[in-house]
């Protein structure tokens, strides 16, 4: 099976869901700040390009862990992940689509605008900031997705 | 597989050629070009969805496909699953049907698709749609071509996601 976890390029929501699915985060405590950015500097998630399916291990029941940046609407990307994978053959069940951007109301805008910023000043607090406050509840979303 | 923005005007006509369910030899009437399967029928929430038009005498399945604004962050995705799911490069094509497209389909289409005034923007859609209807047929053409040729059906590593 071929999991995806995908969010808005410049969060670390996926980085690190991806990261708590191969077992390099623990699901019991809070990472520090530094291990996330550790972690999203493993993935070379700062590097990472919109749209491009980066495979980053296999989890201990052999599914292929991906992670997928991209921008801030989710549903084309959605249809065309189902829908072309439908085409070339990929069955039902055979992938899992993960939204890993669990952020709301003005955490959602505060990320847009710090990751926005980063982009040019660097630092990427307020990701990291988001991350340490939805942290368990990317926990229950890897857990529910590994079943 | 033909792509456009919203898998509404210009990728199903190009399918309607290619399929030969619109004529070779002429420009259709702004009815046939209306009455086409799915055209200006697509709704926001389904770009992206790949749509099944039909087999051609060759037997290549037909799609038409809408890419929305970010149409390189799409082809990317595209890209990545033509790897993910190991399929031969070879036995895929995506063209770009924006390219042949008039000014007065993207018009009647936003008019129709966005703001929902489908009386008025379907028609002019289909206008614009019969001012371009040679260069979409060119496309079609060189596209039917491109497929029959040797070298692209010896050539495995062509690269699938290419503008013709």
């Amino acid at each position: 099976m071929h999991v995806i976890y995908h969010c808005p390029h410049p969060s670390f929501s996926a980085v690190t869901a991806a990261a708590i699915h191969l077992g390099l985060l623990a699901p019991d405590r809070k990472p520090s700040l530094r291990a996330i950015f550790e972690i999203a500097s493993y993935f070379a998630w700062k590097r990472a390009k919109k749209g491009i399916i980066y495979p980053v291990g296999i989890d201990n029941r052999g599914n292929m862990v991906y992670l997928l940046p991209r921008g801030f609407d989710s549903t084309i990307l959605q249809n065309v992940v189902t829908g072309v994978s439908r085409v070339l053959g990929g069955g039902k069940g055979e992938l899992a689509l993960v939204d890993t951007d669990l952020s709301a109301g003005r955490w959602q805008w505060g990320t847009l605008f710090f990751c926005s910023l980063g982009r040019i000043a660097g630092p990427r607090f307020f990701p990291v900031l988001e991350i340490n406050r939805i942290y368990f509840a990317l926990v229950r979303l890897v857990e529910q997705q590994k079943g | 597989m033909y792509y456009c923005y919203g898998s509404a005007h210009s990728s199903v006509i190009a399918a309607a050629i290619h399929l030969k369910k619109l004529p070779w030899d002429r420009i259709p009437t702004l009815a046939e070009v209306e009455i086409q399967e799915r055209f200006d029928r697509t709704e926001n929430w389904e770009i992206g969805t790949p749509f099944f038009m039909g087999t051609d005498r060759e037997g290549n399945e037909v799609y038409t496909l809408g890419l929305g604004p970010d149409r390189i962050m799409i082809r990317r995705i595209i890209a990545s699953l033509i790897k993910i799911w190991n399929y031969p490069a070879r036995e895929i094509l995506l063209v770009d049907t924006l390219v042949c497209i008039h000014c007065l389909t993207r018009i009647g289409g936003f008019l129709s698709r966005k703001l929902g005034l489908v009386t008025i923007g379907r028609p002019l859609a289909a206008l614009g749609i019969r001012l371009s209807y040679n260069r979409l047929l060119e496309l079609v053409q060189a596209t039917i071509a491109q497929v029959q040729r040797a070298d692209y059906t010896k050539n495995d590593t062509l690269d699938p996601i290419q503008k013709i």
